[in-house]
């Protein structure tokens, strides 16, 4: 059974839709609770949606579901990401500058920065396509350079390119997807994304 | 590279797609949920539903048609055509689309376009424009205005300048109609592409008047030495071409990566 976390933005039926497509059991997650390691009946969870990072953030500290995730990803449990739960997972975001000397954190897991694009035409809207790292188990059987749908005027900058699982260019050439462990993240939209989307949510879910 | 999107659109009324000309004179053009998931297996980028009818019941019609879809088409869909508040856009997300269009309730309202930007965000806000040519200025240049009413009201608000306050408004996406050429098979107006492409920094539509490949590959191609080869478009809608299965997609991306589009595949 798949959890997903619903954090009250974005369209999260498009991501039920696509799971029903493929025959995987998921609900929505009850609440942080239902994220402890040790004793939660999810076997993975997704994390999808858009928003602003420092929305997000705080939407995240006030539901407890913060510090639920980053145990939960703390514990190498499998985890999937999409667009603002890609650009949660880094320390810090140019959508949401220091003011007063306070930083809006993010979940911190992976070392790196979220930057805006850029370019004069942001957001950046539709398909894109993604070079995907060479073993990577999210785009096993995708074929190369497939296309994915984005949308999103931030990107994920991480200080290790090990975490780095496929590329995009707009404007740079950026980290769209993250794997490590059990954890991994896209910033494209793989419920938006047709069949290349539909397979790259099978492979996350398969290897549960 | 980012693909150039073609996306099908559907003018819903009270559950059956149409298509008129020049905004009138209607034809039956089949069942939504069979076209939608036809030009999904043919390539589609996106999917617009527009609802044309009047009436509630004619809405609720069209968004149960969004949610049918949303369970089996996996591809962004958009929903517009009597959007009044951020109560109609709820139901529309909830419905299952991905993002709205506003036209005549924008034109009437600005302040519906931040509302709904501060509700979804930028990229769910796209606004619709219903340009018609309306005289030239001084230098010259042609004038468009901005229509309601689904093109039988003349605002005498300049189409670019609202294009470009309905973005510092919020607005993430110009889907850019051109009353002009609606349904005749002339062309998109190509001038009135590259003049609002060039005012505003999001991606813009272009829409009305696709009547052969060429047209279409000619909207998305960047403009020529002379200012005056391509429109510069981000995506075409197109609508009559496909509903009267005149061509497909697949022929429309072969058709325009020969002429050096980014088409996805």
């Amino acid at each position: 059974m798949i959890g997903v976390v619903d954090y009250g933005a974005g369209n999260l039926g498009s991501v039920m839709n696509a799971l029903a497509r493929l025959g995987i059991g998921a609900r929505f997650a009850a609440g942080p609770e239902e994220l402890n390691p040790g004793s939660s009946p999810f076997d993975g969870i997704i994390f999808p949606g858009d928003g602003h990072f420092a929305t997000a953030m705080n939407s995240l500290e006030q539901s407890g579901y913060g510090r639920a995730l980053t145990e939960w990803i703390g514990a190498d449990k499998p985890f999937l990401g999409i667009c603002i739960g890609l650009q949660l997972l880094f320390e810090r975001s140019e959508e949401a500058p220091p003011s007063d000397g306070r930083e809006v954190r993010g979940l911190s897991v992976i070392p790196g920065s979220v930057r805006r694009f850029p370019g004069r035409k942001v957001p950046q809207i539709g398909w894109n396509q993604t070079k995907a790292r060479k073993g990577s188990r999210l785009f096993a059987g995708i074929p190369e350079d497939a296309f994915f749908y984005y949308i999103h005027s931030y990107y994920a900058d991480p200080v290790s390119p090990d975490d780095t699982a496929a590329e995009a260019d707009y404007y740079v050439t950026y980290c769209s997807a993250v794997e490590r462990g059990a954890l991994a993240a896209v910033q494209f939209h793989p419920e938006k994304s047709g069949t290349a989307g539909l397979m790259l949510l099978e492979n996350w879910a398969g290897g549960l | 590279m980012l693909a150039k999107r073609i996306i099908p659109c559907l003018d819903v009324d009270d559950g059956r797609v149409v298509k008129g000309v020049q905004f009138k004179g209607i034809q039956d053009a089949g069942d939504p949920v069979d076209l939608a998931r036809r030009y999904n297996d043919q390539g589609a980028d996106e999917l617009t539903f527009l609802d044309i009818g009047a009436s509630y019941k004619s809405r609720a019609t069209l968004l149960d048609v969004v949610g049918r879809v949303a369970r089996e088409v996996f591809i962004p869909l958009c929903v517009g055509g009597g959007i009044r508040t951020v109560e109609d856009m709820r139901d529309a997300m909830n419905a299952g689309a991905d993002k709205v269009s506003v036209c005549t309730s924008a034109l009437r309202n600005p302040g519906l376009i931040a509302e709904m930007a501060r509700a979804y965000g930028s990229q769910c806000v796209v606004l619709s424009v219903d340009a018609k040519r309306c005289g030239a200025d001084a230098a010259g240049r042609p004038v468009w205005h901005a229509f309601a009413k689904g093109g039988r009201e003349d605002t005498g608000i300049d189409a670019v300048k609202w294009a470009v306050q309905a973005v510092e408004l919020g607005a993430g996406e110009i889907l850019l109609n051109s009353i002009d050429a609606d349904g005749t098979g002339a062309g998109y107006d190509l001038e009135l592409t590259r003049t609002v492409i060039e005012a505003v920094p999001v991606p813009v539509i272009a829409s009305g008047g696709a009547g052969s490949l060429e047209q279409i590959a000619r909207a998305l191609m960047p403009p020529g030495p002379e200012g005056n080869s391509g429109g510069d478009a981000d995506a075409a809608l197109v609508a009559s071409m496909l509903h009267f299965g005149r061509t497909t997609i697949a022929e429309i991306k072969t058709y325009a990566e020969s002429k050096g589009v980014t088409v996805r595949w």
